[in-house]
């Protein structure tokens, strides 16, 4: 099995050279690597929006949570899982690490706030 | 900003609409992912060119992915030097087959191969899927206007402005003084409908492993996995692959760095790091058959 976050240069050795500007990596890990915070982000974006609901944020202070919390996950797992080393664990820059699925992110943490909200506060 | 007291709301509203509806959306998209799969056609099997084209792209694959966990120096710089010759023989050779194929075609008094007729059907496919998407949607629009009209569903936590009441409060134009945030079944629709893509791919997820294992095995076998537009490969099509095998030829020659170094160099030393073994000559030098002076050395070196 792979191990989660596989490093990504540790499948040529010498892929720190990039040759002519190219970058020798490990697609399968790659892939995986992304799934895997793909998964992370949209179990966040649920989790946070049911956290909203039940303790009653309304407006900005929903909004403020789900940023603050989904850059906390983010952090965490920059910290713990990629051993503080974006580029070796993803080919991303932080912008689009941060930014990527967050429409679907925010849809979905709009829907279980919406929906804890109104079965704790209205009903 | 003053907080003004929430409606409190009947629940059986809770009990009978917004439950049963995020239950129903969910075993729809559930349904539809199912149906999908259990309709989908059988695989195709692919042009020989096509065959010849994505084994030979599957072999390079894995020599630049990791073949350097498992073969040795030499094998590697063999494979480098061998791979871009035999990808260019393999272009020849599928440019060779085009060319036969297009001569017994003219002989043949020009008739259509197989690759014409299927096309409208491999490209309705995907839009079929969507087709199924927008009915679906509308069957369930047009059921929960006529069950569900009427009455206040839920509220949203943020502040809506004016514009929206129209949007989001259909059923009950009369309420003027109603807050915008207070919303309707429809509105709950398409916030149900919205969120749940995220939900979604949390529970099917990437194709589970046995699609991709399956796909796989149909790719060593020559056939094509369904439902991807072109798969009936007209003449431009292979001579694009034809080139992309080219180019895979001119990237393997250059990407690949001048000592293609295996991961087994040194794993010996890698592995026993100081418990690996200086060298001793159990052999004198004078010795040619006869270890006499085995006995000795061997207690010493365990």
């Amino acid at each position: 099995m792979i191990d989660p976050m596989a490093n990504l240069d540790a499948g040529v050795p010498g892929s720190s050279q990039s040759d002519e500007e190219k970058d020798i990596i490990d697609f399968m890990s790659l892939r995986y690597n992304l799934e895997k915070i793909d998964r992370m982000k949209s179990v966040m974006s649920i989790a946070s929006g049911c956290l909203a609901g039940i303790c009653g944020l309304t407006g900005l202070q929903g909004l403020v949570c789900f940023v603050a919390l989904h850059f906390l996950v983010l952090v965490v797992v920059w910290t713990m899982k990629m051993k503080c080393s974006l580029h070796g664990y993803t080919r991303q820059s932080w912008w689009s690490y941060s930014t990527t699925n967050l429409q679907q992110s925010g849809l979905s943490f709009t829907l279980f706030w919406t929906l804890f909200y109104g079965l704790v506060y209205l009903y | 900003m003053s907080t003004a007291e929430n409606i409190l709301l009947d629940s059986d509203i809770r009990d009978w609409v917004v439950l049963p509806l995020f239950v129903i959306m969910v075993a729809a998209g559930l349904l539809r992912f199912h149906m999908g799969n259990v309709l989908k056609p059988d695989p195709k099997q692919g042009t020989k060119v096509t065959q010849r084209i994505q084994s030979s792209v599957r072999a390079v694959a894995i020599l630049k992915g990791g073949a350097v966990h498992f073969l040795s120096t030499s094998k590697l710089e063999s494979r480098k030097l061998a791979y871009p010759k035999l990808l260019r023989a393999q272009a020849i050779w599928c440019e060779n087959h085009l060319d036969e194929q297009d001569a017994a075609g003219e002989k043949n008094g020009g008739e259509n191969d197989d690759g014409d007729m299927p096309n409208p059907f491999s490209s309705m496919e995907g839009m079929m899927g969507n087709m199924a998407f927008m009915v679906q949607n509308m069957i369930m629009m047009q059921a929960i206007q006529h069950f569900f009209s009427g009455f206040i569903l839920l509220k949203v936590p943020f502040r809506l402005t004016l514009g929206f009441k129209q949007m989001f409060q259909r059923g009950l134009e009369g309420l003027a003084t109603l807050e915008t945030s207070y919303v309707s079944s429809i509105s709950w629709y398409f916030l149900v409908m919205f969120g749940l893509r995220g939900f979604f791919k949390l529970a099917i997820g990437s194709p589970a492993l046995e699609t991709q294992e399956t796909h796989q095995a149909w790719q060593k076998l020559g056939k094509q996995p369904p439902g991807r537009p072109g798969t009936t490969a007209g003449a431009a099509d292979d001579d694009k692959q034809i080139e992309m095998l080219e180019q895979e030829a001119d990237n393997l020659e250059m990407l690949l760095p001048t000592q293609f170094k295996s991961n087994l160099d040194q794993v010996e030393k890698r592995l026993l790091q100081n418990n690996y073994p200086k060298k001793k000559s159990t052999i004198a030098k004078n010795d040619f058959l006869l270890h006499h002076s085995v006995g000795k050395n061997k207690s010493k070196k365990n």
